[in-house]
């Protein structure tokens, strides 16, 4: 059941129709373990987006590969799943329908199966009440809150969340953190968390490692590992060796957003 | 007077056509009372009473038959290919490189220059104005459901293949719901189009029709003849444009947006 991914010295440059060219992801390595909760920060537009992408198959690398379990990824598989970083609800289904997305074509699943687990997301997720509710009806958060939902209903080995928690205000969002940590239950189930955020209490809070990403090409520059034991509490946030290693990372970084500020 | 005027609030959208029919409804009987000849106008009391008269002893019902028949073949088979040939133009860049401008040049081509040539390959009897319905009605059809699938962001094909959903079921979860609005006012615009077919395809030779009764009624200096299938024509693109609309609404319960257009 647990699965391992290995990063090689993958790039990727975007050409546009014009026929210019972007260095988005200059070189990276990285060996992803199971059960292991990764978080990527990093300036915009350092290539997070594009090596998350990478990594579930969805857009091919230019140079380097990225290999699960030994076999090189080419394209999606039912044991990844994303959280995109728009929410991507399809307009024409409602809540319930948008959940179910993920799980439809599970043919080891009953039609009965499939709307408990929905229910049950939904639930998690806080959207009780909203299940016949159409995208539209949404505001940005709730709508970021199925996309989440929608990712987790298929129970993935490997999650890949590329700024889940971005249009959430503060208070839903710290609840949600502590909840995610319940949730996803990586140390017993062996997933790997791939957790893209832009913010580095956050990234610290969840994660076993962080990894911190120059300015494009995206590299990375450096990898933190946060020795707290999981499942976390808010009250962590608080203790000398946290903040310490907060400030760490906020100080790397803040070299490479004036870069991106720059630009 | 406040009771009036909330009334009005609330049924605003009826009100006003009501309000818009009778500013047009006087114009016309001011119009016929300037005019005062029935070989060249009639007024709208005459046209109602004449309707009546066609409907009282039956004569028109023949020709609403036929002018039925010949549109909803002709109607029903372009919806349907329409919407085939739309898809397939959306989905396979193939079969537009090839196609399109083929199908550039016949939604440049007038219908009615089409006309003579197939009532001389059809002959003068139902089938050639079933066609000629066709391929009036059908190419706004096309259009429209080609441009809708091409609407349909690249993103939510990103979204399907992410979760593995296989290219076939990407037809109907994705490419179909997506597109749904453009196909609808492809549909609309069709009805207005095979209406047209109806009556052009009976103006090169019909024995029964409403189009053929309007020219009938030109022949025989029948004004309320001509203005009385000239309004059966208009009315039935009205109903059906409607229906349409609300067909829509029901499989369509995500887009408010119609609902106050
Ligand atoms: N399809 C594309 N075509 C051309 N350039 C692209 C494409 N996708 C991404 N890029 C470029 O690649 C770079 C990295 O984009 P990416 O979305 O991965 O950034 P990111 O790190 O996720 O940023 P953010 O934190 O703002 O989401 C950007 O400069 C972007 O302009
Ligand atoms: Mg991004």
């Amino acid at each position: 059941m647990s699965s391992s991914i290995q990063v090689e010295q993958v790039h990727k440059t975007f050409m546009k129709p014009t026929g210019e060219t972007v260095h988005a992801v200059g070189g990276v390595d990285m060996d992803l373990r199971p059960g292991t909760f990764y978080s990527f920060v990093g300036p915009s537009g350092c290539g997070k987006t594009t090596l998350l992408h990478m990594i579930h198959g969805l857009l091919p690398t230019t140079r380097g590969r990225i290999l699960l379990d030994g076999e090189e990824v080419n394209g999606p598989t039912p044991n990844k799943a994303v959280v995109f970083q728009q929410a991507l609800l399809l307009p024409w289904r409602n809540v319930t329908d948008n959940i179910k997305f993920g799980i439809e074509n599970d043919r080891n699943m009953s039609a009965t199966e499939r709307l408990e687990i929905c229910d049950k997301y939904t639930q998690i997720v806080g959207l009780r009440g909203f299940e016949s509710h159409y995208p539209h009806e949404l505001s940005g958060g709730m709508q970021q809150r199925v996309n989440l939902a929608r990712a987790l209903a298929v129970n993935p080995e490997i999650l890949l969340m590329d700024e889940p928690f971005a249009s959430l205000d503060a208070q839903t969002r710290l609840l949600m953190q502590e909840e995610l940590q319940r949730m996803i239950d990586w140390k017993n189930s062996g997933k790997i968390v791939v957790f893209v955020t832009h913010d580095i209490e956050e990234a610290v809070f969840l994660s076993d490692v962080v990894f911190c990403f120059s300015f494009r090409p995206g590299t990375i520059m450096k990898e933190i590992k946060v020795p707290f034991p999981t499942p976390r509490t808010l009250r962590v946030k608080e203790e000398p060796e946290f903040l310490q290693i907060k400030h760490d990372i906020w100080e790397l970084l803040a070299d490479e957003a004036r870069k991106a500020m720059e630009e | 007077m406040e009771v009036l005027l909330n009334v009005y609030q609330q049924q605003r959208k009826w009100m006003n056509a009501i309000l818009g029919i009778a500013i047009v409804t006087v114009f016309w009987m001011f119009a016929n009372w300037q005019v005062d000849s029935e070989l060249f106008f009639v007024g709208p009391w005459r046209v109602v009473t004449y309707t009546y008269g066609l409907f009282a002893s039956g004569e028109i019902l023949d020709d609403l038959r036929i002018s039925g028949i010949e549109f909803f073949w002709g109607y029903g088979v372009a919806a349907v290919a329409g919407i085939g040939f739309g898809m397939v133009f959306g989905i396979s860049r193939i079969f537009r490189e090839f196609f399109d401008p083929w199908l550039s040049a016949i939604y440049a081509t007038p219908s009615v220059a089409l006309a003579p040539l197939i009532i001389i390959w059809f002959g003068v009897d139902l089938t050639a104005k079933i066609v000629i319905v066709l391929i009036t009605a059908v190419v706004p059809i096309v259009l429209n459901t080609y441009t809708g699938v091409l609407s349909v962001g690249k993103e939510f094909q990103t979204l399907a293949n992410s979760f593995c959903v296989p290219q076939r079921q990407v037809l109907y979860k994705i490419l179909i719901p997506g597109s749904l609005p453009y196909i609808v006012t492809g549909l609309r615009l069709g009805i207005s189009r095979g209406i047209v077919g109806v009556v052009v395809g009976e103006y090169f030779g019909a024995y029964a029709g409403l189009g053929y009764q309007l020219f009938k009624g030109l022949d025989t200096f029948n004004m309320p003849l001509m203005m009385s299938c000239a309004a059966m024509l208009a009315g039935t693109g009205v109903v059906f444009n409607q229906v349409i609309l609300v067909i829509e609404r029901r499989m369509a319960p995500w887009r408010d947006t119609q609902l106050q257009e």
